[in-house]
């Protein structure tokens, strides 16, 4: 398959040299030309001189209308993203928050901006909206936006800013510029996404695949981005990979502490040190998406998403007996029951797992509940009895 | 009669001169800018194509003119050697004539001397 690329900012230069070379052209040669004052001369010169001059006028003319119709070819394609601009400030959006819009498709296609529109009609913030569209599968909007002065959520809030009519304006604009014969813009080289945003996107549980395949080969470097892969690299867990005898302490999942206070995520952090165990936020990995606090800046569905990848990679690695600090009941949609559970489950090398409560982490066990791995139900079952209440020790038999 | 302005010719040889020289430097400018930019494809390609076709015909044009700039000084130094030769010619002619006239004229001396003397 022929790929055509196509870099608007390359080729917007191009014709304005080209529109620069015939207009010196016609100032300079041409029309001056065209009202030469022939001095005396013979008359067979004087003929030649004046077929000549006609000729070469003539062959100018044709040249440069031929080339003005290139430029202006080029000026159309390029242009068209003048358009977005010029229509943006119709939309009332102002030039800037444009420039942004047209920086942003001008190095990612369309995708971009039509995620920012579709992300927001999900009732998207702003800024949300912005990271997980720009970060999740494109270069992060920020960068663009800056250099052009405006923030990276200027783009996405002008956006969200506007109507339904008009986001439709813009969204018909954008695909007649992306349908455009022979027209693929540039994208940023580098890199190669993972594809585990559009995973991520695609599985999130509030969010609908753009219409639009989303398109490898962007630039990684957006939050999700980063997040995921950091949740998917596999540099080994610091405390959860080493194996674990049954006469240690129990390890201790953290996936829900991330929503604990601060002092309740310190009383987790030092029962894990007492009991020798290491919390997935003590990971290299763990550590990382905690900083990046994925929950405040991401939706909570990709969030989820990328913290179950650390958290089944961490599962993966652990064996022996592990703690899970849990609220009263667990929310079947979350990490824990839709990703650590199962893992759990899957791995032969974890014996036993110990549910302690968020409120009182109390590690003296109320029940103990024996769960068959070979049990189709068995995830269930776990499940159940933690929605029951009370401390737990689950222990695992083939 | 020579016919031709030698120095107006040779001054709309170099006019002409430098207007190729604007053109081959439009030819140059065009084609320059369409192999740097930065887009592939058959549109790029045709957009090429033509450039530097019409970079050709610029050039063209201003070969056609040096040539007219060169036809012009050609004509120019033949116009002034005309010219030249003919300014010899006629002040040829004057001298001739001038060395007639005297002669005429000392023999019209000499005639009225010879009458002087026989009266």
């Amino acid at each position: 398959m022929t790929v055509y690329t196509f870099d608007p900012k390359s080729v917007d230069r191009t014709q304005r040299k080209l529109f620069d070379a015939l207009v010196r052209m016609n100032n300079n040669v041409h029309r001056p030309l065209r009202r030469v004052d022939l001095p005396e001369m013979p008359a067979a010169v004087r003929g030649q001189v004046v077929s000549g001059i006609a000729e070469a006028i003539s062959t100018m003319s044709a040249a440069g209308v031929s080339v003005s119709g290139v430029a202006r070819s080029m000026k159309a394609k390029s242009y068209d993203l003048v358009e977005h601009k010029q229509l943006s400030s119709e939309l009332g959006w102002g030039w800037k928050v444009g420039d942004a819009m047209v920086a942003a498709a001008e190095f990612t296609g369309t995708d971009i901006i039509h995620k920012a529109i579709n992300y927001d009609e999900y009732g998207w913030k702003g800024v949300t909206g912005s990271a997980a569209a720009f970060g999740s599968n494109f270069i992060p909007v920020t960068k663009i936006a800056g250099a052009v002065g405006k923030g990276g959520k200027a783009a996405v809030g002008a956006i969200r800013g506007t109507n339904a009519a008009n986001r439709a304006r813009v969204t018909a604009q954008l695909d007649r510029v992306a349908a455009a014969p022979g027209m693929r813009l540039r994208r940023p080289s580098g890199a190669a996404a993972p594809g585990m945003a559009d995973d991520v996107i695609r599985g999130a549980d509030n969010v609908s695949v753009h219409p639009q395949p989303m398109r490898p080969g962007a630039a990684a470097g957006g939050l999700a981005d980063k997040a995921e892969a950091i949740a998917t690299n596999p540099r080994p867990l610091k405390k959860a990979a080493s194996p674990q005898s049954g006469s240690r302490a129990p390890g201790s999942l953290a996936s829900d502490s991330l929503h604990l206070s601060s002092n309740a995520a310190m009383q987790v952090a030092m029962l894990a040190k007492a009991t020798g165990g290491g919390l997935i936020d003590h990971t290299s990995t763990g550590a990382t998406l905690a900083a990046a606090k994925l929950y405040q800046n991401l939706p909570a569905a990709i969030a989820d998403r990328i913290w179950g990848q650390a958290s089944a990679n961490f599962v993966r690695a652990a064996s022996g007996r592990l703690t899970a600090t849990l609220e009263a009941t667990v929310n079947r949609n979350r990490v824990f029951a839709k990703v650590e559970v199962p893992a759990i489950l899957a791995n032969p090398n974890v014996t036993s797992l110990a549910v302690v409560r968020k409120r009182g982490l109390d590690l003296q066990p109320q029940r103990y509940v024996t769960i068959s791995r070979s049990d189709a139900n068995a995830a269930t079952k776990v499940l159940d009895e933690i929605d029951a209440g009370g401390r737990i020790i689950f222990n695992f038999v083939p | 009669m020579v016919v031709g302005d030698p120095a107006g010719m040779r001054t709309l040889a170099s006019r002409l001169a430098k207007d190729a020289g604007q053109l081959r430097d439009a030819a140059s400018d065009v084609k320059a800018a369409v192999r740097k930019m930065d887009a592939s494809g058959e549109w790029a390609d045709a957009c090429q194509r033509v450039v530097e076709a019409q970079a050709r015909q610029f050039a063209a044009a201003a070969s056609r003119l040096d040539g007219l700039a060169a036809t012009l000084r050609r004509s120019a130094t033949q116009v002034e050697a005309e010219i030249r030769a003919e300014a010899e010619a006629q002040r040829r002619r004057e001298a001739a004539a001038a060395a007639a006239a005297e002669a005429a004229r000392r023999a019209a001396v000499q005639r009225a001397e010879d009458a002087r003397r026989r009266s």
